[in-house]
C-alpha cells in the first residue's frame, strides 16, 4: 500500500506541475517539449516504426497460430458485449473525436504539402494514403499488444489490471522488475493524463467553433473557449461520482452512432460516385503500402519531407503509444471472453475499416472540392485548421443539423474519454484498485481538466501535439516490454501445457 | 566529414541495448520459483 501511496503522490504531483507550468509559462513548456521530442525523433524514427511494424506482424500473426484460439479468461467465459458495441467501445475509446476535428483536415493538410511535388492525382492519392495510414491499422496494432498483454496476464494469470503486473508477475521477486514495474505505471499515468489532456483540449476547440459558428461569429473568442471549457468540466465530473455501469457503452453507442450517420450523410448527399470511388481507391492502396509504409521513414527525401514525417506520421505513431495504456486496460476490460484470434481480428480490421472509410468519405469531398471547386477548404488548411469539418458541412445542406449532431458527438466522446481515463488513472494509482474511490477519480478529473487548459493555452494543434508526444516517449520502451512479456509467457504457458498433457 | 551526432549515437546504442535486453529477456531460464 505504501509504494501505491507513493505512485499516486508522485504521479499528481508530476501532472499537476506540468499543469501548472504550462497554464504560467506554455511558450517555455513547448519549448522544452519540442527539444526532447526533436531528438528522440531525429534519433530514433527507425525504432519507433520498427517497434509498430513488429507489433502488427506479431498480433495478425497470433491469429494464424494455435495461440489464437485461447480465450481471454476461463475456457467458459463468453464475451460480455455483443460485437458491434464491443467495436464501437473500443473505437469511441480510442479515436473518437480526433478522427472528428481531422476529417477533413488531415488529407487536405498532406494534398497541400504533397502537391508542389507531385503531379495533383498523385498528391491527391498519397494525401488519402497518409490519413488512412496515420489512423490505421498500426495504431490498432499497439493498442492490440497493451490491451492483449494485460488481458492475458488479467484474465488468464490472475494479476491485476496494471502495467508493471506483467513484468512483475512473470520475473517475480527480482529487483530489476520491482524497479521498471513502478516506473512503468507511473509513466503509464503521465502519459494517459498527457494525452487525455490534449484530447480534452482539442474537443474545446472543435466544440468553441461549432457554437461560435451556430451563433454566427467568425471564430471562437477566448471567451467562448473558456465557456466551452468549463461546461465539460461540469459536464464529465458528476458521472465520476458515480458507478461507470452501462452508462459508459450507451454514451459510446450515440457518439458512435452519430459518427457513423456523419459519415452516410456525406457520402449520401455529397458527390456520391466520386466518394465511393475515393473509399474504395483509398482501401486498395492502403492494402498494398500498408507493411512497407509502416516501415518508410523518409530518410531520402530531404529535410522538408523529414519534418513533415515526423511532424505527423511519428508524432501518431508515438501518440497511439500515449493512449495505449489507457485504451488497452479498457479494451481488456471489455474484451473478457473473446479467443485471441476474435480480439486480434476485431480490435484490428473493425476499425481500420471504419477509418478507411471515414477519411475516403471526408477526405474525398475535401480532395473533389480542391481538384474541382474553389479550393477554399484547401486555403483553410494553411489558416484555420479547426474550423474545416464544419467548413465542409457548411457546404451541405441542413448544416445547422450536422453542426449540432458534430458538437454532440464531440462533446459525447470527449466526456466518455475523460471518464473513463479518471477511472483508468484512478485504478493505476491505488495498485490496480478495479473500483477506486470517487475522490480519487474526480481528483484526477480536475487534473485532467488543468492538463487541458495548459493544453489550450499552449495554443495550436501541433502544440497539443507536441506535448502528447512527450508524455508517450518512454511509453515507446514499456510497450516493448509488455510485448516482450506476452511472448515469453505465451511460451511458459505453451511448455507447461505441454508437460500436463504428457503426464 | 561523416561522423554523426554524438547524443545520436548514444541515443541509438541505447535503443540497441533496449533490443538486446528484450531478447534476453525472451530467451533467459525461468528464474526458480522462491517457495
Amino acid at each position: 500500500m505504501q509504494s501505491s501511496r507513493l505512485l499516486l503522490a508522485t504521479s499528481l504531483s508530476l501532472c499537476a506541475v506540468i499543469g501548472i507550468w504550462g497554464v504560467v509559462d506554455p511558450a517555455g513548456l513547448l519549448a522544452l517539449a519540442k527539444t526532447i521530442v526533436d531528438q528522440y525523433f531525429f534519433s530514433r524514427g527507425w525504432f519507433v516504426m520498427l517497434s509498430v511494424t513488429i507489433m502488427l506482424l506479431f498480433c495478425l500473426g497470433l491469429t494464424f497460430t494455435r495461440f489464437g484460439d485461447l480465450r481471454l479468461g476461463k475456457d467458459t467465459d463468453r464475451p460480455e458485449y455483443s460485437t458491434p458495441t464491443w467495436i464501437a467501445m473500443l473505437f469511441a475509446a480510442g479515436m473518437g473525436v480526433g478522427l472528428l476535428f481531422w476529417a477533413v483536415a488531415e488529407p487536405l493538410t498532406h494534398f497541400y504539402f504533397a502537391k508542389d511535388a507531385l503531379p495533383a492525382p498523385l498528391a491527391a492519392e498519397q494525401a488519402l494514403l497518409a490519413a488512412n495510414f496515420n489512423w490505421g491499422i498500426h495504431a490498432w496494432a499497439i493498442y492490440g499488444t497493451t490491451a492483449l498483454t494485460i488481458a492475458y496476464f488479467s484474465f488468464r494469470r490472475g494479476t491485476p489490471m496494471l502495467v508493471s503486473a506483467p513484468v512483475k508477475n512473470l520475473f517475480p521477486g527480482e529487483t530489476w522488475a520491482t524497479v521498471v514495474g513502478w516506473m512503468s505505471d507511473f509513466m503509464a499515468i503521465a502519459a494517459i493524463a498527457i494525452g487525455v489532456g490534449g484530447s480534452v483540449a482539442m474537443g474545446v476547440y472543435q466544440v468553441a467553433d461549432g457554437v461560435s459558428i451556430l451563433t454566427g461569429g467568425e471564430t471562437a473568442t477566448p471567451f467562448m473557449i473558456g465557456a466551452v471549457f468549463l461546461v465539460m468540466v461540469a459536464a464529465y465530473i458528476p458521472p465520476l461520482l458515480v458507478d461507470l455501469g452501462s452508462g459508459m457503452a450507451r454514451l459510446s453507442n450515440i457518439a458512435m452512432c452519430l459518427a457513423i450517420g456523419l459519415v452516410a450523410y456525406t457520402i449520401i448527399l455529397g458527390p456520391t460516385e466520386y466518394l465511393m470511388n475515393s473509399i474504395i481507391s483509398g482501401i486498395g492502396l492502403y492494402v498494398a503500402e500498408v507493411v512497407p509504409r509502416g516501415l518508410q521513414t523518409f530518410t531520402f527525401f530531404g529535410d522538408e519531407a523529414n519534418r513533415w514525417f515526423q511532424d505527423w506520421t511519428l508524432t501518431y505513431m508515438v501518440w497511439w503509444i500515449a493512449w495505449g495504456p489507457f485504451v488497452g486496460v479498457f479494451v481488456a476490460r471489455i474484451s473478457r471472453g473473446r479467443t485471441i484470434r476474435e480480439f486480434v481480428l476485431g480490435v484490428l480490421i473493425g476499425p481500420t475499416l471504419f477509418s478507411t472509410i471515414w477519411f475516403g468519405a471526408f477526405g474525398g469531398v475535401g480532395l473533389f472540392e480542391a481538384l474541382n471547386g474553389q479550393g477554399e477548404l484547401l486555403a483553410m488548411t494553411q489558416t484555420n485548421v479547426e474550423r474545416m469539418t464544419f467548413a465542409l458541412l457548411d457546404r451541405l445542406p441542413l448544416s445547422t443539423i450536422t453542426t449540432l449532431a458534430t458538437i454532440a458527438a464531440a462533446f459525447l466522446f470527449i466526456v466518455t474519454s475523460v471518464v473513463s481515463a479518471a477511472f483508468v488513472l484512478g485504478m493505476f494509482s491505488t495498485g490496480g484498485n478495479p473500483n477506486p474511490s470517487s475522490k480519487v477519480r474526480v481528483i484526477w478529473g480536475v487534473l485532467l481538466g488543468i492538463l487541458g487548459a495548459a493544453m489550450i493555452l499552449s495554443g495550436s494543434a501541433q502544440a497539443m501535439k507536441t506535448l502528447i508526444a512527450l508524455g508517450a516517449l518512454p511509453f515507446v520502451l514499456i510497450t516493448g516490454l509488455l510485448l516482450t512479456c506476452l511472448i515469453r509467457a505465451l511460451m511458459l504457458d505453451s511448455r507447461t501445457e505441454a508437460a500436463n498433457a504428457d503426464r | 566529414m561523416l561522423i554523426g551526432d554524438p547524443i545520436d549515437t548514444v541515443l541509438n546504442l541505447g535503443a540497441f541495448a533496449f533490443i538486446g535486453a528484450m531478447i534476453w529477456l525472451i530467451m533467459r531460464k525461468e528464474p526458480d520459483k522462491p517457495e
